[in-house]
């Protein structure tokens, strides 16, 4: 267990799995993100058994008092460069903009620098997505580069801004009063 | 205390032990991410009992048969007579009552008197000055320094290695 100042990060369960599924297939929830909806209980079933020898490490996300409103993930873990991509949802909706999500990711940044020593963070938001754009500036997150056209969703190309934090500015961030 | 054989029904209890971070974080950073899920710890707890090279048991308070802890020979060498000790003390309300050292003890009777091992090791976050001292006073002695052994808390950190033979042992034990 990962505790943050709001939330904490546990293993995802199997009783997990319907409120993922049913966020997953809440369009309003996944509008901005890279998920493929509809999504069945069974398909979500096969990408939890398959978690267990992935390289990737989802946590579900818990507020203090024990209500699941989301998950969050380390994605392309790799250990020779230290770097990982992150992604996350929070699929109960009137969490929103409450800075839950925000402390789950520096939650998860101070493991992924103090415990697992990794050199960069990164991730990919769509461009139009400012809350989450926000969010990230917010715990020191980078522009980087815009990737042009990178998705396809509801009939449209859109652009996806890739976002990065390094060690040294995570250092220097929290050296700060 | 008395030690009982790992079961796979106390997989929910090492799950709670495992998910703890006041657990966890003298262990040495051996764990990717300090969470694991129930469905994973089945897998741990069934790996535990069917590994030949390992055997686990529970640690039992005798007062009300509470468990507070697990202890277990991990890497059993057959051929070489040498074992890895591993121990946790997992319901923290029972951390400082000596039941480690005890537990200690009792693993370390049966591993020179029944299994016929000649040396006991384990491997110990060299900041985890609690552990050292119960070790120290089971009778091991430190041998070795693991230099920038794991990363914990934005450092690179020490680990030592410990053992114990089964002379030494009997000495202390006839003692």
């Amino acid at each position: 267990m990962l505790e943050g100042r709001k939330v904490r990060l546990r293993a995802v369960e199997r009783v997990d799995l319907p409120s993922f599924v049913k966020w997953i297939n809440d369009p309003e929830v996944t509008q901005f993100l890279e998920l493929n909806p509809p999504m069945s209980m069974e398909d979500e079933e096969k990408w939890f058994v398959n978690l267990q020898k992935d390289h990737d490490k989802v946590f579900s996300i818990d507020t203090k008092d024990g209500k699941l409103i989301g998950n969050v993930g380390l994605m392309r873990l790799n250990w020779k460069d230290r770097c990982v991509l992150i992604g996350i949802m929070i699929g109960k909706k009137e969490y929103w903009d409450q800075g839950y999500g925000t402390d789950a990711i520096e939650t998860l940044l101070r493991h992924i620098f103090d415990e697992l020593g990794l050199n960069r963070v990164y991730l990919i938001a769509d461009e139009r997505n400012a809350r989450a754009i926000h969010c990230y500036e917010k715990l020191g997150f980078k522009r980087e580069g815009l990737l042009r056209q990178n998705r396809y969703k509801n009939g449209v190309y859109t652009n996806d801004v890739e976002m990065s934090l390094l060690r040294g500015e995570w250092e220097e961030r929290r050296s700060r009063p | 205390m008395g030690l009982r054989p790992l079961e796979s029904k106390d997989s929910w209890l090492l799950h709670k032990w495992f998910n703890d971070q006041r657990v966890l974080e003298d262990l040495g950073a051996q764990h990717i991410s300090f969470c694991t899920s129930m469905d994973r710890e089945f897998q741990i707890v069934d790996e535990m009992m069917t590994n030949r090279s390992k055997r686990y048991f529970m640690i039992q308070s005798l007062e009300g048969g509470r468990d507070v802890g697990l202890i277990g020979l991990d890497k059993i060498d057959l051929r070489n007579a040498s074992a890895e000790l591993q121990i946790i003390i997992g319901d923290v309300e029972c951390w400082g009552k000596g039941f480690g050292g005890e537990a200690i003890c009792v693993l370390l009777d049966h591993a020179f008197s029944r299994m016929n091992l000649h040396r006991v090791y384990l491997r110990v976050a060299d900041y985890n000055d609690r552990a050292i001292t119960c070790y120290k006073a089971c009778g091991f002695q430190a041998e070795g320094r693991l230099r920038h052994d794991h990363f914990h808390k934005g450092a690179y950190r020490d680990a030592l290695v410990m053992s114990i033979l089964k002379e030494e042992f009997r000495r202390a034990f006839d003692a």
